[in-house]
């Protein structure tokens, strides 16, 4: 088990961080699920290891003209509860599955 | 724009704890940058962070101290009565004023009627320049016929009527309404039925139906009620229904319903406007559909029937809005001005949160040196006001609910119709609310302050550093004290402007004298009272039985300052001209023949009537001084004949004028004196019937009191066991209702200024109590050097004037832009009247220095020496 509670917001955000959404802003537009829930959701993914967070390079934000940003990815311990997210709740395609990548299967 | 965004950001980070804080920050400005160069709303952005950190707060350690810090807070304050004392009142009188004013605008303004689906129910009246009117027969008959709008339209007329056959005979108010009325307002009757359409056929209409407040006080709540059979002015009835309790639905709330049937003569007069129309909107039509429609309809019959409905056009209004309609912006203006006394409140209870964390800034640094966080002691400081508010709150619930007595005495009658106020469920989440965020505002600021201040302390300089800390509220403290000066002198100006209407009012000379005299009415039923001649009689026997008690009396049909009156169209000598235009007007009266006398109206020109004017004379009428310049400017009244229509064969009958007399201000003393045609009482022809065959008798005591009601009632049923004597009170009395309303605002907003006076009051002797206790040594050293007592005072004074005239100048400002909003409440005063102006801002210079003179002294008696001595 993956010890966390698969509510349909729990869902949502680990199938968006599997089709390869980064940050909250578009993981909430993507599940339109209010960004209240969705920050504390990915800071709570985290504590139990199931994402990890990183800030881009600064050069990136540099480059845009913006600060640099933090950006969330799945470990591969989440590969469990992703599989039983989707079939708790199968959502349409919310962009191009990654987990491959995500779970270093290329790597 | 972005940096206000970030700011909030900021400011919400401090309830993050301090280790992720940081982070949390940055990681939302990112956010905000990339929504604002996407284009995105950061708004959205900013309001999901602020629920992250509720739901962060919610369900942290922090809240979940709460139940231990509210005990906490209550022993803390156990230790301090003093000031959970001064905290608790100054909350119980805000929240007191706002909710008992709540409680006004609830009931009149907000709680919907109780009707079915009351807001389709809609008012229609025929509107001319800005006036409603009321509409007749054959019109009703035309706009229903006509519009689609409505799932009904029902027409009413409303009168008062004489209930017998009780132990005493009653008066009433009775309402006649056409088939569908009950069905079109959207109520039921709990017993029986409604009116069926046969029933408003004259033949078949003799039924009716009660108010349940009826049925309970005159029939004891019979359950054998249905099919018995009441007196209505003398016709018996059946009663077929009884309505639910409590319903309202002004303006047609009656005590007795009865059908409408239309006659011949009602379905030819199309100019005879005495229908009140009520309709239903049909489900899914809007408002302005219905307006749209009815306003075609209007015209249409403005241009087929000019001679009636020449400019006028129909308005539909939701029943509710019309109703409130003229009452509804001053009691919010009243809302706004208790939210200001609640304002100062808050201002003050901030003052006194900071004065005492002052004095516990040496537990607040133990508390962070043991490591509390910054949040744990916000939140903590934050439960102390809380408990502080409730508890306010509640005291304030009790007060409000003592006052919504002396309040309901104040409301005007418009409104009194409406039902008594009540402190209700609402009322109470109302005052719960209140409470909260008075807690909030109040507490919010001194506790981020406070803890801020305990925490940079204790990390520059450790324990030993915080132990001289100390609260600094100088500059603040003045703001906080302007700028309730500045709102209290925004109310101490509308407290004025009210005060000098309410004199201009009450000096105004109406021309009549009303000290020593009481009226009480008496009304003729027509299956009693026939004829004319039968009710003079009455009335004669009714005066000469005052008379034999030796009692002055007269009678009238209309008092003055009662608001009554019977409008009419009149033909004069030398200027005839078509009646159904609009031509002149007059108001007529029939009164008896001391009349004049008794009320002290002077008689300018020709006679006053006699008791020779009677029925077997000539026909005479008296014009007040207003009518005779309007009708013949400068010719002269006495001797020309007027005309008016008195009887149903619409003829009008000529009376020769013998008499001017001097103008009385009948509908109040803020409307002009109007055109008046007098009539003597036994000259009365049909007239009677025009204002409900209803007399009133003025009679002067020997000793200027009221009469008793017992002999005013035997004088009378010894004329007529069955007529009732209605409205006795003294004619004082009837005065100060014609000022009801502007004296209802007055008393309302004087009382909250002087509130907002006394809390600004409080709170400037606080902050410069608490000012002259902080320089206490600084005192000393100055009075070491050299400076005077004097000296010292003045500064202290000084201080305190510069507080309070900041605050007046603002406030000023602040009445000068609000004073329109007013100008429709104020009477024979302009709303920027600079004597009311200048004498506010006296007022509060005045007050601040009492206020500030017991410190001020208190500091010009520092000992030097101890001062510099003690620690």
């Amino acid at each position: 088990m993956t010890g966390i509670r698969m509510t349909y917001a729990t869902a949502a955000v680990l199938q968006a961080l599997d089709a390869g959404l980064r940050y909250g802003f578009d993981i909430a537009e993507a599940t339109r699920i209010r960004g209240g829930t969705v920050y504390p959701m990915l800071r709570r993914l985290e504590a139990r290891g199931l994402v990890a967070s990183e800030w881009e390079p600064a050069e990136i934000g540099r480059r845009e003209g913006r600060p640099s940003r933090k950006y969330y990815e799945l470990l591969p311990s989440a590969k469990d509860a992703v599989a039983q997210a989707r079939a708790r709740y199968p959502l349409p395609a919310l962009g191009k599955p990654t987990l491959g990548r995500a779970v270093g299967v290329t790597r | 724009m972005t940096g206000v965004w970030r700011a909030v950001i900021r400011m919400l980070s401090t309830l993050i704890e301090a280790e992720r804080r940081e982070e949390w920050v940055r990681e939302w400005e990112a956010e905000l940058a990339q929504a604002e160069s996407s284009g995105r709303s950061p708004g959205r952005l900013v309001a999901w962070a602020s629920e992250e950190v509720l739901r962060h707060v919610a369900g942290s350690r922090l809240l979940r101290a709460v139940p231990q810090d509210v005990v906490q807070a209550l022993r803390g304050l156990r230790r301090s009565p003093g000031y959970a004392i001064a905290v608790v009142l100054t909350l119980a009188l805000g929240i007191g004023a706002n909710t008992a004013l709540f409680s006004v605008v609830d009931t009149y303004l907000i709680r919907p009627l109780d009707l079915k689906e009351p807001e389709r129910v809609v008012l229609l009246n025929k509107f001319k320049e800005g006036r409603y009117g009321f509409t007749s027969a054959p019109n009703y008959l035309d706009w229903k016929e006509q519009s689609a709008s409505f799932e009904g339209l029902a027409a009413v007329q409303t009168w008062a009527a004489t209930l017998t056959g009780l132990d005493t005979p009653l008066r009433v108010s009775r309402a006649l309404v056409t088939p569908g009325f009950f069905e079109t307002i959207g109520t039921t009757p709990v017993l029986g039925r409604g009116f069926s359409e046969e029933e408003s056929d004259p033949a078949r209409s003799f039924v009716a139906v009660l108010s349940h407040e009826l049925w309970l006080s005159a029939y004891g709540g019979d359950p054998e009620i249905l099919g018995r059979t009441i007196l209505l002015d003398g016709e018996s009835r059946t009663v077929v229904g009884v309505l639910p309790a409590g319903l309202k639905a002004p303006p047609f709330t009656s005590s007795v319903w009865i059908p409408l049937a239309f006659t011949e003569d009602a379905l030819g007069g199309r100019g005879r406007n005495n229908l009140r129309v009520v309709g239903r909107l049909r489900d899914g039509t809007t408002l302005a559909a219905a307006r749209a429609e009815m306003d075609g309809i209007g015209r249409r019959l403005a241009e087929t029937y000019p001679r009636s409905n020449d400019g006028w056009t129909v308005s539909v209004r939701p029943l509710q809005e019309a109703v409130v309609a003229s009452t509804a912006k001053p009691l919010w203006i009243l809302l706004g001005a208790a939210g200001f006394v609640l304002l100062i409140a808050c201002v003050n209870v901030g003052n006194l949160v900071v004065a005492r964390g002052a004095s516990r800034q040496r537990e607040l640094a133990v508390r962070v040196s043991l490591g509390a966080s910054r949040g744990r002691l916000t939140v903590q400081l934050l439960t102390e006001t809380a408990v502080l508010s409730l508890v306010g709150g509640a005291l304030g619930v009790a007060l409000a609910a003592a006052l919504v007595g002396p309040v309901q005495g104040l409301v005007p009658a418009s409104l009194a119709s409406m039902g008594p106020v009540t402190v209700d469920g609402r009322v109470l989440l109302f005052a719960l609310g209140a409470s909260l965020l008075t807690g909030g505002l109040a507490g919010l600021t001194p506790a981020l302050r406070l803890s801020e201040a305990a925490s940079r302390e204790v990390s520059a300089g450790g324990l030993g550093a915080l132990l001289r800390v100390r609260a600094d509220t100088g500059g603040r403290g003045v703001a906080m004290v302007a700028s309730q000066f500045a709102l209290a002198t925004v109310l101490v100006v509308g407290a004025g402007l009210m005060a000098r209407s309410l004199v201009a009012l009450y000096s105004v000379d109406l021309g009549v004298r009303h000290e020593g005299l009481t009226s009480f009415g008496v009304t003729f039923p027509p299956a009693s009272y026939a004829t004319p001649e039968g009710v003079s009689e009455a009335v004669d026997g009714v005066l000469s039985g005052l008379a034999a008690l030796g009692l002055d009396a007269t009678t009238t049909s209309h008092l003055p300052l009662s608001g009554a009156r019977l409008r009419s169209s009149v033909i004069l000598e030398g200027r005839e001209v078509d009646m159904s235009t609009n031509g002149p007007a007059g108001a007529i009266k029939v009164v008896g023949p001391d009349y004049f006398e008794t009320l002290g109206v002077p008689v300018v020109a020709g006679r006053a009537f006699t008791d020779l004017d009677d029925e077997r004379s000539e026909l005479v009428a008296i014009i007040n001084t207003r009518a005779a310049e309007v009708y013949w400017p400068g010719e002269g009244a006495v001797g020309r004949w007027i005309a008016y229509v008195e009887d149903e064969t619409g003829e009008p009958v000529r009376r020769r004028i013998v008499g001017v007399i001097g103008d009385v201000h009948f509908a109040g003393p803020s409307q002009p004196p109007a055109p008046e045609v007098y009539q003597p009482y036994r000259q009365t022809t049909e007239v009677w019937r025009w204002f409900g065959r209803a007399m009133s008798f003025v009679v002067r005591t020997p000793d200027g009191s009221v009469l008793s009601s017992n002999v005013a009632q035997a004088v009378v049923q010894e004329v007529d066991r069955d007529l009732p004597v209605v409205g006795l009170r003294s004619l004082t009395d009837v005065l100060d209702r014609s000022v009801g309303t502007p004296r209802f605002h007055g008393t309302l907003i004087s009382l909250f200024a002087g509130l907002a006076l006394l809390l600004a009051v409080v709170g400037l002797y606080g902050v410069t109590a608490f000012t002259v206790r902080r320089q206490w040594r600084e005192i000393g050293v100055r009075m070491a050097l050299g400076a005077s007592r004097a000296l010292v005072m003045w500064r202290v004074l000084s201080g305190a004037f510069r507080m309070a005239t900041l605050g007046a100048a603002g406030g000023l400002i602040g009445a000068v832009a609000l004073a329109r909003l007013v100008s429709g409440m104020v009477w024979g005063v302009s709303p920027w009247d600079p004597a009311t102006y200048g004498a506010a801002v006296g007022l509060m210079t005045v007050i601040a220095m009492v206020a500030a003179w017991l410190p001020a002294y208190r500091a010009s008696r520092v000992d030097p020496m101890e001062s510099l001595t003690s620690e």
